[in-house]
């Protein structure tokens, strides 16, 4: 068991412990006749708990070999495009679907590619225009309206 | 209707024209998916759910999703042999040897044993299926509650135990999966669960969003991380029939790797990757030169990929007639047809009978189209390689975003796609295989209900899953595996700890 696994089981061990708390306290456990709408998550933290406590008894001590969770620099190209995805998903309802595309494959281009700007536009507007001509006018699906198009 | 009418039925629908379409374009997008490295067959089922939402035919959307499944198995082999760079997790075998003999100027003769071998063992289980499926969901009628608690406990917890990971990590995203399923109202007392006042939670999670965030973005940022650069062995695949000393030696690996395939892939979490490694071990101890193995014996290309499709069809079997999905890929099927109103199990075959005897039909097709596909179109397969993943990558995330927006035409599902994609990144990097997690949010509904069915037919009595014949039995069979694996991780903990996370 590595640090990272030890801070994997320590998150799961506060997450079913809160999960054991709200089942007990915000949800009714019923009885063995009749379990109520909580037996079943307080049954599922309770698994996880003895899991994650199993897991730390088997390994008691921390695995100082295991290789890094991440080689240097590795993380950072997902990173970004968590970002990126992210801020597109803001602007779709702020901007609507065509300008927040195109921004989106602006920014992946230039900052996960690294692409240069000419083919980063050209990629943006053929993008933009294909993915709306398809979901749009092809597939009928109602597409993103914001403040622009 | 008997196993030929339904079948002959089955052909009447699969033969239709767009049902040829959607087997064909399955099977080429499969292909393209099993030779693309990084994309597998349960990112790409995923990433297609929302089109399925689209689709007025259940047999049409099963027929394209079961095309992507067992096209990919077919797709996966070409990058093995000629870039030793496995296009899924099933086609890793087919490196030992198959690159090999690219490297000795025998890449056609490769590739066409492996398409062959693979059209053999694919077709032959599908037959498989065709008998088989039919009983079983007659025996699956007499499944009451406790009987179908049981069975998906046993489906689960092989599911955890063989796909090769760590199960007590297995076992963690199983519970996690069950977690997240009771997320919105509870279907019996209509209490919220876990909501915390947001109103769109008070449905739950949509399977769709869950599904695409833990394996088609997380594979993104996983690929994201690496360089793709791989090298060709080979400039010329040459001729691509083998000789006849080459079917002479190989044919009854091909025969060996047909069976285990299809026995592997009716255990839940064993599979095609279970199945073609199986399958080289065999090969290799029964061998009169195992010392060959590694260095471009055919034996060991030709049995696991035989294996690997021979399990890609008779995983269908426990879906088909019991309703339990026996692997990731699978229960993205099972969510398919959920999509489309119809619950999978022993009632398919009689309540809808041209879903059920549709879709095996159209395997038989399927099988015949990727042997065209695979063995004259190999070279333009290949060429798919050249596609950068900076074209690649924001196609699949702008695909996957709208797939997501379409559900409820509101960004809440694609946040939520979001945070999945970032959950599933990290449990990757920490070894832990999301797999199951899938299984078992699709599966929680159906365990809960039939364990408080069971419970209210026992008065809470518990004995109810030891003391009915069936249940009984596979209660026994349930507390066997957990003992075995008791013994067997208390035998191997000293040894180091591997990371295996498979679609």
């Amino acid at each position: 068991m590595n640090k990272n696994e030890r801070r994997a089981a320590a998150f799961f061990i506060v997450l079913s412990m809160a999960v054991i708390y709200y089942s007990v306290t915000k949800l009714s456990l019923g009885s063995v006749q009749e379990p109520g709408p909580g037996f079943f998550p307080f049954v599922c933290g309770a698994g996880i708990l003895l899991l994650c406590l199993i897991w730390f008894a088997m390994n008691p001590k921390v695995d100082t070999c295991s290789a890094p969770l991440w080689e240097k620099g590795v993380w950072v190209a997902p990173v970004i495009a968590m970002v990126i995805i992210t801020l597109y998903t803001f602007g779709l309802d702020i901007l609507g679907y065509c300008t927040s595309t195109f921004l989106f494959l602006v920014a992946w281009q230039l900052g996960i590619v690294r692409e240069k700007w000419v083919k980063t536009g050209v990629i943006a507007i053929v993008g933009t225009a294909a993915m709306y001509l398809l979901f749009g006018y092809l597939l009928g699906i109602p597409v993103p309206e914001g403040l622009l198009i | 209707m008997d196993v030929f009418q339904g079948l002959l039925s089955g052909f009447s629908i699969a033969l239709q024209g767009n049902n040829i379409l959607f087997c064909l374009l399955g099977s080429v997008l499969g292909t393209a998916v099993g030779v693309l490295p990084g994309l597998g067959p349960a990112a790409t089922i995923s990433l297609l759910l929302p089109v399925v939402y689209m689709m007025n035919s259940p047999a049409a959307s099963i027929i394209f999703l079961a095309g992507i499944f067992y096209g990919a198995m077919y797709g996966g082999s070409t990058t093995s042999i000629l870039l030793r760079l496995p296009g899924e997790a099933a086609s890793v075998v087919s490196t030992f040897d198959g690159y090999q003999m690219a490297q000795k100027g025998r890449a056609g003769a490769a590739l066409g044993i492996a398409a062959i071998g693979s059209f053999i063992a694919g077709t032959l289980g599908v037959i498989g299926l065709t008998f088989v499926a039919p009983p079983l969901a007659d025996f699956a009628l007499k499944f009451g509650a406790p009987e179908y608690f049981a069975l998906m406990l046993i489906g689960l917890l092989l599911a955890v135990f063989l796909s090769g990971g760590s199960p007590l990590k297995g076992s963690i995203m199983l519970l996690l999966g069950i977690l997240l399923s009771n997320v919105g109202i509870d279907p019996i007392s209509g209490k919220e669960r876990f909501t915390f006042g947001i109103v769109e939670l008070t449905n739950g999670f949509d399977f769709v969003t869950l599904a695409m965030g833990l394996f088609g973005l997380s594979e993104v940022f996983i690929t994201l991380e690496e360089s793709a650069a791989a090298e060709f062995v080979t400039k010329k695949i040459g001729r691509l029939w083998p000789t006849i000393a080459d079917f002479a030696e190989s044919k009854w690996a091909i025969v060996r790797g047909s069976i285990i395939g299809f026995f592997a892939g009716v255990i839940p979490g064993g599979g095609s990757v279970v199945a073609s490694l199986v399958s080289y071990a065999l090969e290799k101890k029964v061998s009169k030169h195992p010392e060959t193995f590694g260095q471009g014996n055919i034996c060991g290309l030709a049995g696991p990929e035989s294996a690997n499709n021979g399990a890609s069809s008779s995983s269908f079997i426990p879906l088909l007639t019991l309703g339990i999905p026996c692997n990731a890929s699978i229960a993205m099927i099972f969510a398919a047809l959920m999509v489309q109103g119809i619950t999978p199990g022993p009632f398919l075959i009689s309540e809808h009978p041209d879903v059920f005897w549709g879709v095996i039909a159209s395997m038989y097709l399927g099988n015949v189209i990727l042997l065209i596909l695979n063995l004259p179109m190999v070279g333009l397969w290949v060429q798919l390689l050249k596609v950068p993943f900076g074209i690649l990558g924001p196609v699949i995330v702008m695909f996957t975003v709208i797939g997501c927006y379409s559900i409820n035409n509101d960004t809440f599902n694609v946040f939520a796609f979001i945070a999945f994609g970032i959950i599933g990144y990290i449990l990757r990097k920490l070894c832990f295989d999301p797999g199951p997690m899938i299984m078992s949010f699709i599966l929680a509904p159906l365990i809960e209900n039939s364990l408080r069915q069971s419970l209210l037919m026992s008065a809470g009595n518990f004995s109810i899953f030891f003391s009915r014949p069936i249940s009984g039995t596979l209660m026994a069979v349930f507390v066997l595996i957990i003992i075995g694996q008791i013994y067997v991780g208390i035998k191997n903990r000293k040894k180091p700890n591997t990371c295996v996370v498979e679609e």
